[in-house]
């Protein structure tokens, strides 16, 4: 018996998104029913007539997706052509024997015209009979996501009701951390320890659809760091039972490359905004005076953690964005809300570090959080900065003084973030600044959760293991200090963050309160491992 | 777009709304004391005074106006926001507190129950004030429920002044005359009171 709101629910996003809306589950679906895939267009550029290539043992299958109706004047004008090319040009692909045939498909989450679906029955039948073209419309597309969606389907109401929340939830802002969490605990079966491998990969499908439903209404919006965020708290969550339950790189591995390559996308899509001069629109209403260095903040540490993981996975334009920009864009957003946002100073330190190499004034990223986070948190202060575990849409409230709940919790006397700011300076050689602040360092303990499962550093909250909460030595020796910021614990670092580096800047961005010392340091010693055929310089 | 806060701007925007609320209604002591009616529906209100006169209700459009340049956005703080809207709010307040005295001038004039004196803070003229309104008893004489004067500041004190100048003797006699207004107010109340019944 289908799950009729569901299903409606389903039909409803697929009519409302675009062929870029759809063509992450599309292909997680393809995925699925056992395709390959070995391209997938960047940005929708026009490739050849094909969005997208999937390999089926030896058949070779070409797609080239649509969104909306085919008209039979879209048909004549746009698309024809494109099928065209899409039937008649070979496939090019280092994985695909030079002259290899294919199979084409037209897919659309709209309908075709019956004009338009004779023109094509007619041509299947004589000029393009050796190599029809398959169409694929929206009732297809919707019965393969019913049935990859129905078997994880939240089973609990209460999960039900998360579920729709996030349906229905205001794309401008910012995602709901925690019901997004549960969605994906829910849908990946996380609860469930005994689920097949097979199941695993079904549920891992189901989960990027459910994610794609959930983060519609964002993108619609084209609120592409929200967006960002939703991927990246998925991606994590895909790690987690990777990682937990062991599997096969075969079970989660082209969902992961997905997932990094939908980042990709909306990361350049925010770039182009940021270069079109969005940063200073922000100011729309008269709370944005308050709101708008939030908003700004967001825009640009989500920009840079892309550009990072550009750089992390060697891709060519990690670098299209000069450091001239970027600094002035940093100077605009740039607002310590809570040691949260220390990730946030991390990433842009490791972007700027790369760009610009020589230029040791970088270490202000880390510098001056550390300088802030000393005074703000030292005994004598009466509040301290926010804790990793409270994410901006706090902080944001606080500022506005819209937060409905009290905040009980005692900030000063520790942090989350001294040690590992520490460890830094440190490990690029910056004395002077450690020694000058050494007094208030030893002051404040350093605390860190240590899980003990390794895969727990991408659950939202780690359910065993400990919080541990260190004092420095009062007396510290610097070749002491340099030596132990230089030393790495392979064996505590998530054997997913190894295999995935592209994720390091977006980890740092969701899960801060997870940073610890000895990941910081890994990440460091990965920013600077030379990445085969990058230039570090912008 | 660049990421928004619309629930934490609709908080701020609910934050406002009550505080505009809270200072109007601070700011305007007649319109406190007056029940508020929300009409839900139709265009017009039609009602009858006690004297049996079929009147209308006329609409006032009251707007409380503040605005914020374009320029200025990026440096507007919450409290300066709160301030332009408390000062609007204010504004807003004492238009409608002068509409309202102005509609119960107009319609006490329209029923010859203006008093004009040349001197308006005299214990006489509170007398003569006191005769010619409508007294409610609270069930004996010796309860009346007596009208709320409304006057600026400066007045209320002039008014206070001037009966604390009074002489015993003159006092004495000024409370005996207000007696004797509320003796007739009561009597007034009787009748109107007795007048409610239901008969053949």
């Amino acid at each position: 018996m289908p799950n009729t709101f569901l299903v409606k629910a389903i039909e409803s996003w697929l009519i409302n998104s675009n062929e870029l809306g759809y063509t992450l589950p599309f292909c997680e679906v393809l995925t699925a029913q056992g395709f390959s895939l070995i391209h997938l267009s960047k940005q929708n550029a026009f490739e050849q007539g094909k969005d997208v290539i999937a390999l089926r043992g030896d058949e070779l299958h070409a797609y080239q997706l649509k969104g909306g109706n085919i008209t039979d004047d879209r048909w004549v004008r746009e698309v024809w052509p494109e099928i065209e090319k899409l039937r008649k040009l070979p496939v090019v692909h280092p994985a695909v024997a030079a002259g290899t045939p294919h199979k084409s498909y037209l897919v659309t989450n709209g309908a075709l015209e019956d004009t338009v679906r004779r023109a094509i029955t007619d041509l299947n039948n004589t000029q393009w009979a050796e190599a029809p073209l398959t169409v694929i419309v929206r009732g297809q597309l919707l019965r393969d996501f019913i049935d990859a969606s129905e078997a994880f389907v939240p089973q609990e109401l209460a999960d039900y009701r998360n579920f729709l929340d996030l349906i229905f939830s205001d794309g401008r802002g910012l995602l709901d951390e925690e019901k997004l969490a549960r969605l994906f605990e829910e849908t990946l079966r996380l609860r469930d320890g005994e689920l097949t491998k097979a199941a695993r990969r079904r549920s891992i499908t189901a989960t990027v659809l459910y994610a794609s439903y959930v983060l519609s209404s964002a993108a619609k919006a084209a609120n592409h760091v929200a967006v960002m965020h939703g991927l990246a708290m998925l991606l994590g969550h895909i790690l987690l039972v990777a990682e937990r339950e062991n599997l096969p790189t075969t079970v989660y591995r082209t969902s992961v490359d997905l997932i990094l390559n939908e980042l990709d996308r909306h990361g350049e899509a925010l770039e182009a905004e940021l270069k079109a001069g969005e940063l200073d629109k922000v100011y729309e209403s008269p709370w944005d005076g308050t709101l708008g260095i939030f908003r700004k903040h967001l825009g640009v540490t989500f920009l840079t953690a892309h550009k990072l993981s550009q750089y992390l996975s060697a891709k060519e334009d990690w670098n299209s964005v000069s450091s001239a920009n970027l600094l002035e864009w940093n100077a605009a957003g740039q607002i310590l809300w809570g040691e949260g946002a220390v990730a946030a100073f991390l990433v842009r330190f490791w972007l700027f570090k790369v760009l610009m190499p020589t230029d040791s004034t970088v270490a202000v990223f880390l510098e001056g959080p550390l300088r802030d986070v000393l005074g703000a948190n030292s005994r004598e202060s009466e509040v301290g900065l926010l804790s990793p575990y409270y994410g901006i849409d706090v902080a944001a409230r606080l500022a506005t003084g819209t937060l409905n709940r009290e905040l009980t919790e005692t900030f000063t006397g520790r942090s989350y973030s001294i040690g590992l700011l520490v460890d830094l300076l440190a490990r690029h050689g910056h004395r002077a600044p450690v020694a000058q602040l050494w007094r208030d360092i030893s002051d404040l303990s350093h605390t860190e959760y240590q899980p003990t499962g390794l895969w727990e550093c991408f659950a939202r909250r780690g359910s065993s293991g400990a919080e541990v909460s260190r004092f420095p030595d009062q007396t510290q020796s610097w070749a002491k200090l340099v030596s132990d910021a230089e030393t790495i614990d392979l064996a505590a670092v998530p054997r997913l963050l190894r295999e995935v580096p592209a994720f390091i800047p977006y980890f740092a961005l969701c899960y801060p309160h997870h940073l610890t010392r000895n990941l910081v340091r890994y990440f460091d010693e990965t920013v600077w491992t030379p990445r085969e055929g990058l230039a570090k310089e912008g | 777009m660049i990421i928004d806060f619309p629930e934490i701007k609709s908080a701020l925007d609910e934050q406002l709304r009550r505080f505009s609320r809270r200072v109007l209604v601070e700011s305007a002591p007649l319109i406190r004391l007056i029940p508020k009616i929300l009409q839900h529906e139709g265009e017009t209100h039609q009602y009858n005074t006690l004297d049996g006169a079929e009147k209308q209700m006329s609409y006032d459009e009251q707007v409380g106006e503040f605005s914020f340049s374009k320029d200025e956005l990026p440096s507007l703080s919450k409290a300066e926001i709160f301030r332009r809207c408390g000062d609007a709010m204010r504004q807003m307040a004492g238009n409608i507190e002068r509409g309202a005295f102005q509609t119960i001038g107009r319609e006490v004039e329209e029923v010859g129950n203006t008093l004009k004196s040349t001197d308006p803070c005299s214990p006489e003229n509170f007398l003569a004030a006191l005769d010619k309104v409508l007294v409610d008893f609270d069930g004996s004489r010796e309860r009346p429920v007596m009208p709320t004067l409304f006057a600026n500041e400066q007045t209320i004190k002039e008014f206070k002044r001037r009966f604390e100048a009074l002489t015993p003797d003159q006092r004495h006699d000024l409370d005996r005359r207000r007696e004797e207004v509320l003796d007739r107010k009561y009597a007034e109340y009787l009748s109107r009171e007795g007048d409610r019944k239901l008969v053949d």
